[in-house]
Formats: C-alpha cells, sequence, structure tokens
C-alpha cells in the first residue's frame, strides 16, 4: 500500500532538513511556505497597529483582524463573528476564562469537573482557582479505550457544580471525546462547559454551535499556524458577562483616573496589541486546509493512522499507554485519532527519542504536559507519535524500524 | 520494513559500551544495606526519577546505591558514581561531584583532571538534552550529603 503525502513539498523544512521524519505534530505542526509567505508579506507591506489608528494603513489592518475574526467563526460553526477572542494560544485562553468568567462564580461550596485526561493547561487554572476560592476539582474517569466515561462524569456532577472543562482529544490518547454529549448534559443543569480543542481542531469539522459548549479553545500552531496566536470562542450570551482580568489599551471607551468603562464584545478581552502577524498567518493555515479540502485530508490521514496503529500493534515490544487504545469503539464517530502514546517494553522513553533522534526521526517522550494522566495510567512516562500532512508511509516504517533497533539495543534483560 | 540502519557514530558514542553495561548491569541499584543518608531526585522536564541511598562510617562512604525510574543515561550515571565512589570520604565525594558535573557541563574538549574511570560520562556532552539526565544522580547525592 502506497502512502505518499501529495503536500510534503509544500513544507520548506523538508529541503532544509532532506531526512527529517517528523512525528510529532501534536505539539506543533510544521508551516506551509504559503503560511509564512503571508506573514512575511504582510510584515514587510502591510504592517501598522490595528484598531488604533486615524490613518488608512491601520484602517486596513483593523479590517484584515475583523475578517480574520469572521474567518475563524464560519471555520468553528460559530454564527457570530464577536464569539471569537484572539488569544496567545490555549493556555491563555483558558486563563482568561478561569479569571474573567469562572473565578466570580465560584463559592466554597462549588465544584469544578475535568477528566483524567486533561493536559496541564486544562488542568492548573482549574486547580489554584479552587485553592484560591475553596471550591473543590472533581475528575471523571477514561473508560478501557481511553474515552472519558461519560457516566462516570456525570455521576460526578450535582446542584453544585459550576463548570465541566474537559478534552476534545486528549494530547496523549487521541481518542476524540463525546463532547456534544457531555456538554448538552451541562446545558440542560446551567453548568458552564470548556472544551479545550487543542488536539482536535487539526480534524477539522469543528462546529462549536452543534457541540452546544459556552467556551472552546485552540491553538493556531496545531492547525499549521504560526505560534503566540490562538483562539477563544465564547457563546454571543457568555461574552457580554465576562471582565477582563487583563486590561489596557485597547479595551475601553471612557478612562479617567477615578474609573473606566470597558468594551463590549471581543475587543474588552484583547488588551495591548493585537499580534496581526500571527492572525494573519492562523487565517492563511486555515484557508491551505481549506483549499486542500477536509474531505482529502481527512482520508488521507485516516488512512496514514491506520497504518500507523497497525504497525506499532504488530511490534510486540510495544505497549499503549492503554491497553485498547489501538481499538476502534463505537464512540469514535467523528474521526480516527491522529497519535498515538506507547511505552517500548523496558526501555526508558527518552532513551526511545534519543536513539530515534540519531536517525533523524522527532517524537514526543515524557509526560507531555499531562503528568495525572500518566501516574493514573501507572506509568511516568511514554512515546508519543503524532501524524501531519507531511508524513507518509515510509515514515512509519523508519519509526518501526527504529523502535526495534533501539529494543534491541537497550532492553534490560 | 526498510532495511535497517547502522547506528550513528555518535549515538554510538553515547551509548557506548562502557555506558551499556552500566545500564544493563547497574552497580548498586536497589542495594540493601543499612543506610545513613539519601535523597530523591528529580527531573522535572523529563520524569527522571532517583533515589540515592548511603552509608557512611566515621566520614567514609562503605555503601552506595539507588533505585529508581529513569533513562538509561541516568542509570549508567548512577552506576558509575556506586561504583567509583566506594571509600571515598565526604569531603573528598563533594569535590568529586563538582568536578564531574562542572566537566559534563563543560563547553571545552580539555578534561586533564577528570577521572578516567568516569571519561564515559563525558559522551553526554555533544547532546545537551541529556546532560541533566547523567548529572541527576550526583546532584541527589550532593543532597544527601548536605542534608546530614
Amino acid at each position: 500500500m502506497a502512502i505518499v503525502s501529495p503536500w510534503k513539498q509544500d513544507f520548506p523544512v523538508f529541503t532544509t532538513y532532506q531526512e527529517l521524519c517528523y512525528l510529532d505534530s501534536a505539539a506543533t505542526c510544521l508551516t506551509p511556505k504559503r503560511v509564512a509567505d503571508a506573514m512575511h508579506y504582510y510584515q514587510c507591506h502591510l504592517h501598522a497597529n490595528s484598531h488604533k489608528g486615524l490613518y488608512q494603513l491601520s484602517a486596513n489592518v483593523t479590517a484584515q483582524v475583523e475578517k480574520a475574526r469572521e474567518r475563524i467563526a464560519e471555520f468553528i460553526g460559530a454564527s457570530d463573528q464577536n464569539t471569537i477572542v484572539f488569544t496567545s494560544g490555549t493556555t491563555e485562553s483558558i486563563n482568561l476564562i478561569a479569571y474573567s468568567y469562572i473565578a466570580s462564580r465560584l463559592t466554597s461550596d462549588s465544584n469544578i469537573i475535568i477528566s483524567a485526561a486533561e493536559h496541564h493547561a486544562n488542568l492548573l487554572p482549574w486547580q489554584r482557582l479552587c485553592q484560591q476560592t475553596g471550591a473543590s476539582l472533581r475528575v471523571a474517569p477514561l473508560d478501557q479505550y481511553g474515552v472519558i466515561d461519560i457516566a462516570q462524569l456525570k455521576a460526578l456532577v450535582d446542584s453544585h457544580t459550576a463548570l465541566i472543562s474537559i478534552s476534545h482529544s486528549s494530547n496523549v490518547i487521541g481518542k476524540i471525546n463525546p463532547v456534544q454529549n457531555i456538554c448538552q448534559f451541562g446545558r440542560q443543569r446551567n453548568i458552564i462547559t470548556v472544551i479545550d480543542g487543542a488536539q482536535a481542531v487539526c480534524h477539522g469539522g469543528i462546529n462549536v454551535e452543534a457541540i452546544g459548549c459556552d467556551f472552546y479553545v485552540f491553538s493556531g500552531h496545531k492547525i499549521y499556524g504560526p505560534t503566540g496566536c490562538g483562539v477563544l470562542y465564547c457563546r454571543i450570551n457568555v461574552i457580554d458577562q465576562m471582565q477582563p482580568y487583563q486590561v489596557g489599551g485597547g479595551v475601553i471607551d471612557n478612562v479617567t483616573y477615578e474609573s473606566s468603562r470597558y468594551l463590549s464584545g471581543p475587543l474588552k478581552l484583547e488588551a495591548g496589541s493585537h499580534n496581526v502577524i500571527g492572525i494573519i498567518g492562523l487565517v492563511e493555515a486555515i484557508n491551505y486546509l481549506d483549499d486542500i479540502g477536509w474531505p482529502d485530508i481527512t482520508h488521507y490521514l485516516k488512512t496514514l493512522s491506520g497504518y500507523m496503529q497497525k504497525s506499532l500493534s504488530q511490534l510486540n515490544v510495544i505497549k499503549p499507554v492503554v491497553p485498547n487504545s489501538f481499538i476502534t469503539t463505537h464512540l469514535d464517530t467523528q474521526a480516527t485519532p491522529y497519535l498515538t502514546s506507547f511505552q517500548l517494553d523496558k526501555v526508558h522513553s527518552h532513551d526511545v527519542a534519543s536513539m530515534l533522534d540519531s536517525k533523524n526521526i522527532a517524537v514526543r517522550a515524557g509526560h507531555h504536559c499531562a503528568q495525572p494522566l500518566h501516574k493514573a495510567l501507572g506509568i511516568n512516562t511514554s512515546v508519543r507519535v503524532s501524524l501531519g500532512l507531511y508524513n507518509e508511509r515510509s515514515d512509519i516504517d523508519r519509526l518501526i524500524d527504529g523502535l526495534a533497533q533501539t529494543h534491541k539495543l537497550l532492553l534490560i534483560e | 520494513m526498510v532495511e535497517s540502519q547502522q547506528l550513528t557514530n555518535d549515538t554510538a558514542m553515547l551509548y557506548q559500551q562502557a555506558l551499556l553495561n552500566h545500564h544493563k548491569s547497574p552497580v548498586g541499584y536497589e542495594l540493601k544495606f543499612d543506610v545513613s543518608l539519601s535523597a530523591d531526585g528529580v527531573n522535572a522536564a523529563c520524569g527522571d526519577e532517583i533515589v540515592i541511598q548511603v552509608q557512611v562510617n566515621k566520614g567514609i562512604i562503605t555503601a552506595l546505591g539507588f533505585s529508581g525510574d529513569s533513562c538509561a543515561i541516568c542509570r549508567a550515571s548512577a552506576s558509575m558514581m556506586c561504583q567509583y565512589l566506594i571509600n571515598y570520604s565526604l569531603a573528598k565525594t563533594q569535590v568529586t561531584i563538582d568536578n564531574v558535573i562542572n566537566n559534563i557541563n563543560s563547553v571545552n574538549d580539555h578534561h586533564a583532571n577528570f577521572e578516567p574511570e568516569l571519561q564515559p560520562l563525558l559522551a553526554v556532552r555533544k547532546f545537551p538534552i541529556r546532560k541533566q539526565c547523567a548529572i541527576l544522580p550526583w546532584n541527589t547525592l550532593a543532597l544527601a550529603i548536605s542534608a546530614s
């Protein structure tokens, strides 16, 4: 079976590192030339401060930022562009939710529910809020396939549950969680829902209104955009109630030494100067993916992911972090995982990564900013392999070969 | 399946035989003895965990052991440390620890005063990301000594 990427040539890094086998797209995607070109052109020819200058150059940039808001709303199925807030990424988005909206709604009786699979960005802000307010943090377990256990999550909910914040897809396990079901359940009980879409956004087809969440967050660099530019979607009647937790230029319509009046809509949450070059890059990345076509992307990566899972499962020295994670369940309706994590039997994950690096194969090793999940799975570290548009069958073959050699060399009898 | 590739020189150097032997048959690993001093060490960035245990009689190290979940580099480094420091005074041990850490972190290639038995540790200098793995056991031993 030939699986050759028709898009690898779009990524200049492979002309610089011709032997590179990059299997860490869950950490950050490589950059298509077209995205870098768009950013370069903007910075050289169009750059100005948005939303502030009373001259045409600035007005043009303001229009571009607002057009980008429209484009991103369309991309994630939001009908109103004023639900889109630009942030530096997933981490800032979640912190913004925590301190602009949730903090003031918590009491010592409240509880927040997350899942066992959250990465630190969707754990630490809530943990700290609970420490500050006396609220409790409840953790929903995963089922045997590595998906959030809906029944057990629902059993944690009571009349004091203020928030459910879960990942659309875990950055360690990669399975797609039943977020629509959980958000609808939350909505019926007036519980705020936050969906961390960092690892799901690369699957496309996100529809925040169908999901029914109050907040949806993701980072641009997980979908071939630049780092430092992310998105926070806030349901329209929620954004009206949010109070800026960062204040400064651009968030007010009137300031005196005694008091200030904040703007309405997303601008009140975007203090300071917009990261316009990042926003330009993110929009270009979305356009790039749309131009390829999501059906083609999905078909290709699903095929490659299937080959990866099959190849890994045939290597008898591989232990997936969730024993059944190579098994597709009835819940995997939206997408096939584009990532998987495992241990190489009796070989430390860091040694695996170093050995693979010597063969120009880049994988992630460690706890992937999800230490509690690893502890819950009874392990300290794992190796994570994740796929992007530039990967192809030969990458998986090189990986499997490298893993076999590493095991042979470093196995402790 | 693609053809197996030969290991690169760099990797062969990193995992040279001396380190491999220590990794596979570590000296002092889960050794049982009456413990005088101990300390836990963690590399938060990568997840290496190690416990160093020391037996001291009249200021001299008479037994040294380690345990924990750590990578091959950390394990081999701990094993070499356990083999090398027996019968060292605590004062001389501290000097040796400083010497090992300084040499691993050194940017030049001159290691005239570095103990020959520990030379394989210098292989990690070519791999900055892994230096912390080699240094962890030595830092943890220093912690145990300073806590005493």
